[in-house]
């Protein structure tokens, strides 16, 4: 009896030290030391390779969110391991994203020639060619992947992503921003050309 | 009999509760904005990705990764939003006054990222999609960091001046100063 106190108070003299440590020191909880650690990249050099001159008026930017889906051959692709224990279907690698495109329009006024520009004394003529999509952007942190099953490489990574860039690019054109870009285009080259003095501004669109 | 029966029964159950794979998943509608962007420069940079996961005490094995990327900044200046005030014309010169530059994109294509060397050990597996574009991510941060560091500003604003110059210096103004203001 005398040796089972003791033994009760040895425990919780040790049990209070070792918290009274773990306050002090901060030592990690439980959650944390069974939670993966996230990976980092290293700190590298960005290199400019290379600078390139543009005269590009972008005038409408598109924003879209698109969802894409592959499925892949089955089996080879698939842990072993993993079909045993999921007692599922594994024979099929199937991958969802979901990607969030920019799809910018405007006028790319390095077509532009001498002759399609016509100043006077109060008036304006430029022939600008048409409008056309100067970009899609995809950047990695807007591409979230929904589902992933099996192994996918880097070079269906970037079919998926294409594919995806082709249906922002697709639904720009069919929601007409070509023609709002051109119209935002005309509009604010009126508005530049009119506040430098000139009072006609006249434009024509190449097709 | 009463286990075999029980198991059918739950073999039932489990199948029941499978739910089938959404094949055909819709678009949202895009949504357009205007803008009124002049872009006059566009650079192209270029980074090596390398990770390291060997950081999880549990985790037996490890596993790095090398990848390279290419960006392209585009910058310009925002030609919405000019007025008359922006404007001030004499006889024969005429000054401009335009806000200042600023990156106007940042564009991380995908057929420029290459995966160079992959090295795995223990029981772990090779990287996947979703963990290779979680590196990519953090990549165009520092991307967006270091173009923001470079001079790519001025860059635009001297472009800027000579398009606008060569545009603007016909009849009636011989002299055309463009000047940047905040």
């Amino acid at each position: 009896m005398k040796q089972t106190g003791r033994f009760i108070i040895l425990f919780i003299f040790v049990a209070a030290a070792g918290w009274l440590v773990w306050r002090a020191v901060k030592l990690p909880s439980l959650k944390q030391l069974l939670t993966a650690k996230e990976v980092s990249i290293d700190e590298t050099v960005t290199v400019l390779k290379n600078i390139q001159s543009l005269s590009q008026l972008s005038t409408i930017t598109a924003y879209d969110e698109i969802v894409v889906d592959s499925t892949a051959a089955p089996s080879a692709t698939i842990n072993p391991f993993v079909s045993l224990y999921h007692a599922v279907d594994a024979s099929d690698a199937e991958i969802v994203l979901i990607g969030k495109a920019i799809t910018y329009c405007g006028i790319d006024l390095q077509k532009l020639q001498p002759q399609d520009l016509y100043l006077s004394q109060d008036s304006v003529h430029l022939t600008l060619p048409a409008a056309q999509i100067l970009e899609v952007a995809l950047n990695p942190s807007d591409v979230e992947i929904f589902s992933e099953r099996g192994v996918w490489n880097n070079n269906a990574m970037i079919r998926l992503t294409d594919k995806i860039k082709y249906l922002a690019a697709a639904t720009a054109m069919s929601n007409g921003a070509l023609g709002q870009a051109e119209t935002e285009a005309r509009k604010i080259l009126t508005t530049f050309f009119n506040a430098a003095g000139y009072k006609t501004v006249v434009f024509e669109f190449v097709r | 009999m009463q286990k075999v029966f029980l198991l059918v029964l739950m073999s039932f159950l489990w199948a029941g509760c499978r739910q089938a794979k959404e094949k055909n998943l819709p678009q949202t509608i895009a949504s357009l904005r205007q803008t009124g962007e002049l872009v006059t420069v566009q650079y192209t940079l270029s980074k090596i990705i390398k990770a390291n996961d060997n950081k999880t005490w549990y985790k037996i094995g490890n596993r790095k990764i090398l990848m390279s990327c290419e960006a392209y900044v585009k910058a310009g200046v925002n030609l919405q939003g000019l007025t008359e005030k922006n404007f001030v014309a004499t006889d024969s010169t005429l000054t401009v006054t335009l806000p200042h530059a600023r990156i106007f994109s940042l564009n991380v294509p995908a057929d420029k990222i290459q995966v160079a060397y992959q090295e795995v050990s223990g029981f772990r597996d090779p990287f996947s999609a979703a963990e290779r574009e979680a590196l990519l991510a953090q990549a165009e941060t520092q991307l967006k960091v270091a173009a923001g560091n470079m001079d790519i500003v001025k860059k635009a604003e001297e472009n800027a001046t000579i398009f606008l110059q060569s545009l603007l210096q016909q009849a009636p103004y011989k002299t055309v100063n463009i000047l940047f203001a905040p």
